[in-house]
């Protein structure tokens, strides 16, 4: 299994050197990235880490008037040498299919992700991976794995995208009471639990309050042929992040409960293990 | 011909949907539907539903919309042919393998959700090219979004017009699953936008608005663009709310029918009714706008009055029969009301009548002064002729 991250700065510093790919936003196309970057920079990127498999995640919710900058990027995106694109919006995988374009395409629909018979679905329509929900649980994603071939990107740790608007919901607020403040991330608050909420032009996301830590299951998702681990570094201290991305490393040489504590105490307890082991509530009985 | 779409929590509400002039409702059926806390209908239920909808002349689509886990997929087939077998004109769908399935292995008619949040032509286009009917757009679209959809794709395309909007994208939300365990798109949304937070920045200091930070967002209206959108060519316009009271499907279903109708017949010389909004706004008790339509979501949109949702109590009562010989209406209380109080009974025609409760009978024509026990079944004497399904209301304008 490969492990890939999302960059918890612009500046990547030594974070590529350690790891096997990276996921990153472009420009007006990416949701749910503090950081986005443009074309030309990534092309940079490919160029300075020829060893590293780049992921482009296409996943905003695309309006007609964007569409020709989605096709634009895409048919330049087919020119470079990138793993794959993930897409949310179903524009993406029209536009691919409609111009023939055969790029890698991975379902990245973030809270749909949860079963195998829509994986299969869009492997039947050239799609080739899917990026796991993690709303879901470690048993759902077991079955996910052993009922589909599509490559499987799992999220293992990280603040986890819990929110998107188009609405511009800081700036709003600070409109409405006149708060003149400017900051790339702020956080809300609730019963002492901090989520981070960042906002662009193009909307508004949140984010969970834990980290997600899903050490304990990295070794059987590696056994289970798991392709790649996601590690999200957003909102995450670089040195701290490089430490975690080590520890990720070597998770199959030590006790992952070891590697799990001390992921803990880098995190500074704020972890958990998202809905890994325990189920949501869809029925309510009245 | 435009269609009115209602939404209908359960067998009740679908009758009075239909009877306030809704040509189709979207309702739950046992499974795989949106919303866990509704009374979601059985298969007899929807049975019952669908012949009551036929019997009119109207449709009834149900929503199989949530997003599918590994355990729905085994009855998941099953479940479909049991819908056709029914008779339902459609199905409302979010996930593709769902729509897949339904295309395959049924007749039915497949609805893309705006669970989906469909946002552009291409989208759009892909569904439209696997044979679905009709796209329910997402609710983040302008006015000239939606007509350049309709100009380049050959679909049917529906979208919402009245009631409550979701803070985020559908489907990008799941505030719900995070703060209570509840799974927002599996129906156990529990409306975590319309809690208040404290908003801080990166070092932790509070940023204080007068009002505490919520995404709270004001209610969708879009009544007085109807007519604009019957010529834009709009299939069918849907009214959100399957977890709203009867007094509230028959109000909104009501308005909307009166006004598309009153435009379609006569286009000329058609007059917008500023009465229709004061009912719907006092009905929903929330303040509304007509949100993206306008390409407007700014703070204008925002409800930041941190106050509670107070219930509506205008809905006085509900007509359960009419006496013509003895003029006496049975009323079932919905809200305390008394002697003197000037109410408004209305129903499924235009009639709307006046009046001030000069005498008021118990169910043993004993007179009485208020009626305040919940489902008080009670006597009034009506002068004109009404009948069952007619509502009472305060009379305010």
């Amino acid at each position: 299994m490969k492990n890939i991250v999302i960059f918890s700065q612009k500046k990547q510093g030594k974070i590529l050197e350690n790891v096997d790919g990276i996921l990153i936003g472009i420009h007006n196309l990416s949701s749910c990235f503090p950081y986005t970057y443009s074309l030309d920079e990534l092309c940079i990127l490919l160029q300075k880490n020829p060893q590293i498999e780049f992921f482009v995640a296409l996943n905003k919710n695309i309006l007609n008037h964007e569409l020709p900058l989605l096709k634009d990027t895409l048919q330049k995106l087919k020119t470079f040498p990138i793993k794959a694109i993930l897409y949310y919006d179903l524009a993406v995988l029209q536009i691919s299919k409609k111009y023939h374009l055969d790029i890698p395409l991975y379902w990245a629909q973030e809270h749909f992700t949860t079963n195998y018979l829509t994986a299969n679905y869009y492997q039947n329509e050239g799609v080739e991976g899917i990026l796991i929900s993690a709303d879901i649980m470690k048993q759902e994603i077991d079955e996910i794995r052993k009922n589909t071939t599509m490559k499987m990107i799992v999220p293992v740790f990280g603040y986890l995208p819990i929110f998107v608007s188009r609405r511009r919901l800081i700036q709003n607020y600070q409109k409405t009471f006149d708060i003149k403040e400017k900051d790339d991330v702020y956080f809300l608050r609730k019963e002492n639990k901090r989520y981070p909420i960042i906002e662009n032009e193009h909307g508004t996301n949140v984010f969970s309050a834990h980290i997600l830590n899903a050490a304990s299951i990295y070794s059987q998702l590696k056994q289970e042929k798991v392709e790649y681990a996601l590690l999200n570094g957003s909102f995450i201290d670089e040195n701290v992040f490089m430490k975690i991305i080590d520890l990720f490393k070597i998770l199959d040489e030590k006790d992952s409960s070891e590697v799990e504590n001390k992921i803990e105490e880098l995190c500074l307890e704020n972890t958990d293990t998202g809905f890994l082991f325990r189920d949501t509530i869809y029925k309510i009985k009245k | 011909m435009v269609e009115l779409l209602a939404p209908a929590g359960d067998l009740e509400r679908l009758k009075w949907a239909i009877l306030y002039g809704a040509d189709a409702v979207y309702c739950g059926g046992p499974t795989l539907g949106m919303r866990a806390n509704t009374t979601n209908f059985t298969l007899e239920e929807l049975k019952e539903g669908v012949l009551f909808s036929h019997q009119r002349g109207k449709k009834v689509y149900v929503t199989v919309n949530v997003v599918l886990h590994n355990e729905g997929i085994d009855t998941l087939e099953s479940y479909l042919k049991s819908l056709e077998e029914i008779g339902v004109d459609a199905i409302i769908v979010s996930d593709p393998a769902i729509m897949d399935v339904a295309l395959k292995t049924t007749k039915l008619h497949v609805h893309i959700s705006t669970q989906q949040s469909t946002l552009n032509k291409e989208a759009v286009q892909y569904f439209a090219d696997k044979g679905v009917s009709r796209i329910v757009l997402g609710r983040e679209l302008s006015k000239e979004n939606i007509e350049d959809i309709i100009k380049h794709t050959n679909i049917e395309i529906e979208t919402f017009i009245h009631g409550s909007m979701c803070a985020s994208y559908s489907g990008r939300c799941v505030l719900s699953n995070f703060f209570t365990g509840r799974d927002a798109n599996r129906g156990g949304c529990a409306q975590i936008c319309r809690w208040d937070f404290a908003l801080e920045n990166y070092k932790g200091r509070y940023i204080k608005g007068d009002k505490p930070f919520t995404f709270c967002t004001k209610d969708l209206s879009l009544l007085k663009y109807i007519p604009e959108m019957i010529d834009m060519g709009i299939t069918s316009f849907k009214i959100e709310g399957r977890m709203r009271s009867v007094y509230y499907i028959a109000t909104v279903v009501g308005i909307y029918r009166k006004v598309i109708d009153s435009y379609l017949h006569n286009l000329e010389n058609y007059q917008y009714n500023k009465n229709y909004e004061r009912i719907l706004v006092n009905c929903a008790n929330r303040e509304s706008t007509p949100q993206f339509f306008h390409d407007i979501y700014d703070e204008t949109c925002q409800y930041y009055n941190g106050r509670m949702e107070v219930s509506n109590q205008d809905f006085l009562g509900v007509v359960l029969d009419y006496n013509k010989e003895t003029k006496i209406a049975t009323i079932e209380q919905r809200n305390y009301f008394k002697k003197g109080d000037f109410v408004e009974f209305f129903g499924f025609d235009d009639k709307m009548i006046s009046y001030t409760l000069d005498e008021i009978y118990d169910e043993n024509m004993c007179m009485i002064e208020v009626v305040n026990h919940p489902k008080q079944v009670v006597q009034i004497k009506v002068k004109e002729p009404i009948c069952a399904y007619y509502l009472m209301r305060i009379k305010r304008y």
